[in-house]
């Protein structure tokens, strides 16, 4: 038999799968719309995500109230919560990058270099195996994301310490902010993992 | 060992040659908190209350085996009447004294078993036994009308100011808001919890919520067994026995 | 529709069939009985009854002999139905209680003429107690016990699911419980002895056979030779006499009277049962 709970969950998913393709849109926008970025469509990503994220989080409250969720349930709802605030981040940060070129008057195939490029590819394919692990709840995976997430900590200190050294003019500064929100990325598929975790086990 | 009111272990009971509850082993009951036992029908939580202040044996063919240690004394070697003085029980259904007064029903056991013989400390017993279940506020204008013009919320907390007459250190409860209205539940609620500062109470419920609201403590028993037991905000958050996540989350 | 109507229809039948007898009864007893009371007065209460042919004169005898073995029988009954209910009720399911419930069950259907004659010939001629309010009591006890242990184990088993446990919990002793349970069930056990003692109120039969059939003695001593109201409506109604006739007449309407307050009585006390 069904659960009145499990109705409600279905609700919720239905956002949180809603929310994990756009913010994957938002990300492919970047990598393959390098030419004309485009700002204003990830704006509105990221503010069709806000909405999203309020709507979840109602949607959450009304389950806490109504049906009282113990256990798996509980940490699912409360997981769930921070996902999707996750998942509006990540778009966030998308739209950031965006913007930073913009304002700096560039676009991204002018100055990207190998290890941007590299990390926009390995960004994309963390949230997509996050959006999978969540999906299935898999542990396994979420443990990937995670040694994923240092990776991509170490490359972006890496390339830190490089463009410190390395007078490049526009071009670095742009670098280094889309490796720096790339990495702020990464960091939110890596709370999502733990989430992943906490609904899977009980513990991070 | 002063920490634990009870320790049961390797606690077997049958009745009428029924296996009722399954080698309960390493349950401890901490003093001065809240322990709700919860468990669907015929799980064995009201037999295994009944246990502790020996009123299963009243029952007839109880086989029991194992142990069950009250402040680390063998419960089978105190007088079942004295333990029971000590170990209060209230039940599912108010079943105050209809035939008697309110003052009456809490000064019954009192007289009864003699245990006060002067009429201006008896009257004392009783206002205190009324003010501990958060009742004589509500009855001090009336204490000589029959028990049967209270709700029934009020007549389960004159139950229990009845068991509190005899000032007893554990306070065991089979379901007593089952047939109570909300209100009257969550007074009941309220009163609990004022009442582990001095008391150990424990409770079977199962309305897990109710456990959750309230408990320290938290046991769950299935079909004769004691599946899990620990600290309720363990065990309602991240249950580590299967059997307990389906309950909790109302899977079976 | 059809269906409700003819379901009310059976109903209202049956309601007059049930209702006929007893308003027939009553009208009867009424436009006999009534008269003669108000014609005799108190005295009817009071008074020897007469001699044939003579005046109406009273019941004061017999109703008094009634009274008496009312009382004896009660004092012989409640507390062994009591007893015998407790019994049965707590130790409920052994060898001993089931074939106490046996006797009890059998006894309540014993056709109670033949009480009547076992107790003349144990206790009126065996015993040598002759013919007298004592050996009808003890005839009458024999026929109300069964009932008041019937409704008094009733009564005790329901105090006693209710009240053993919460008397246990509170740390009662063995015979506190007991007396918390038969003070908790105490208003059905009332119900029962009142239906027992309106039950023996009017049998006729054991009478005939342990008290005697003269009707104009008052009781002096407790073995005075005396007899009930039911005996002398028995003989009386028989008579060719007329003023017997009413007499018969009234005392029926007296007994009836009776057994219909002790019934009303039973009632309220059920009533009053949370």
């Amino acid at each position: 038999m069904v659960r009145l709970i499990d109705l409600a969950f279905q609700k919720l998913e239905l956002i949180l799968n809603e929310m994990s393709e756009e913010a994957l849109k938002s990300l492919d926008m970047l990598a393959y719309f390098k030419k004309h970025h485009t700002a204003k469509e990830l704006k509105e990503i990221s503010d069709k995500l806000r909405k999203l994220k309020e709507e979840a989080g109602e949607l959450i409250l009304e389950i806490l109230v109504r049906y009282q969720p113990m256990a798996t349930d509980l940490r699912f709802a409360k997981s769930a919560m921070e996902i999707s605030y996750d998942l509006y981040r990540i778009s966030r940060y998308s739209y950031d990058i965006a913007l930073a070129l913009d304002e700096a008057n560039l676009s991204l195939d002018e100055c990207i270099d190998a290890d941007v490029q590299n990390n926009i590819e390995k960004v994309k394919s963390m949230l997509n195996l996050t959006i999978k692990a969540m999906l299935e709840r898999n542990k396994d995976l979420a443990i990937e994301i995670k040694n994923m997430d240092q990776v991509i900590d170490k490359a972006y200190k890496e390339y830190f310490y490089k463009a410190l050294v390395y007078k490049g003019g526009k071009c670095s500064i742009a670098n280094l902010l889309i490796m720096r929100y790339l990495e702020r990325i990464a960091d939110h598929c890596a709370y999502i993992a733990d989430e992943i975790l906490f609904v899977i086990k009980g513990s991070k | 060992m002063e920490n634990y009111v009870f320790e049961i272990d390797h606690l077997n009971v049958w009745i009428e040659n029924k296996h009722i509850l399954k080698d309960i082993c390493n349950l401890k009951i901490p003093k001065n908190t809240i322990f709700a036992i919860m468990g669907p029908s015929g799980s064995g939580k009201s037999t295994f209350l009944k246990l502790l202040n020996r009123l299963s044996e009243l029952k007839k063919n109880v086989k029991i085996e194992g142990e069950i240690k009250f402040y680390g004394q063998d419960i089978f070697k105190i007088d079942p009447i004295r333990l029971r003085r000590r170990v209060g029980i209230v039940f599912q259904q108010p079943n105050p004294f209809y035939h008697m007064s309110i003052f009456d029903n809490v000064a019954y056991a009192l007289k009864a078993n003699g245990l006060i013989k002067n009429k201006a400390d008896l009257i004392n017993a009783v206002t205190e036994a009324l003010i501990r279940a958060n009742l004589y506020d509500e009855v001090k204008d009336r204490l000589n009308k029959p028990a049967s013009v209270l709700s029934g919320g009020q007549q389960q907390r004159l139950v229990i100011a009845r068991a509190l007459a005899l000032k007893p250190e554990v306070l065991l409860l089979d379901e007593p808001t089952s047939q109570i209205d909300v209100v009257g539940a969550r007074k009941i609620e309220e009163l609990l919890i004022s009442l582990k500062e001095q008391i150990t109470i424990i409770l079977v419920s199962h309305n897990p919520q109710q456990a959750a609201r309230i408990s320290d403590y938290v046991a769950l028993f299935y079909d004769g067994r004691l599946v899990e037991w620990g600290q309720s905000e363990n065990i309602f958050t991240y249950p580590k026995n299967e059997l307990t996540e389906k309950y909790v989350a109302g899977r079976i | 529709m059809v269906k409700d109507k003819l379901v009310f229809f059976l109903a209202f039948i049956s309601t007059i069939f049930l209702f006929f007898p007893f308003t027939w009864l009553l009208s009867v007893l009424l436009i006999k009985g009534a008269p003669v009371i108000f014609k005799g007065g108190l005295e009817f209460l009071t008074g020897i009854p007469p001699l044939p042919g003579d005046g109406l004169g009273g019941i004061g005898t017999v109703l008094e002999g009634s009274i008496f073995m009312a009382i004896i029988a009660s004092l012989i009954s409640i507390p062994i139905s009591i007893l015998t209910a407790l019994y049965i009720v707590m130790y409920e399911g052994g060898l001993f209680a089931k074939i106490l419930r046996f006797l009890v069950d059998s006894l309540v259907e014993f056709p109670t003429i033949i009480i009547g004659i076992s107790v003349f010939i144990i206790f009126v001629q065996n015993l040598k107690l002759g013919l007298n309010g004592i050996s009808g009591a003890i005839a009458l006890s024999i026929i109300m016990i069964p009932y008041t242990t019937i409704q008094a184990i009733e009564n005790l088993r329901q105090s006693k699911d209710e009240y053993l446990e919460v008397g246990y919990s509170l740390g009662l002793t063995d015979s506190n419980v007991i007396k918390l349970i038969l003070s908790e069930g105490r208003e059905g056990v009332i119900t029962g002895i009142l239906i027992g003692i309106a039950k023996i109120f009017g049998e006729t039969a054991p009478l005939l056979f342990t008290t005697v059939t003269s009707f104009n003695i008052f009781l002096r001593t407790l073995t005075s030779p005396i007899t009930g109201v039911p005996s002398l409506i028995f003989n009386f109604a028989f008579s060719p006499y007329n003023n017997w006739l009413d007499v018969a007449w009234g005392a029926a309407l007296i007994l009836a009277l009776t057994v219909t307050i002790l019934f009303t009585l039973a009632r309220i006390f059920t009533r009053r049962k949370l």
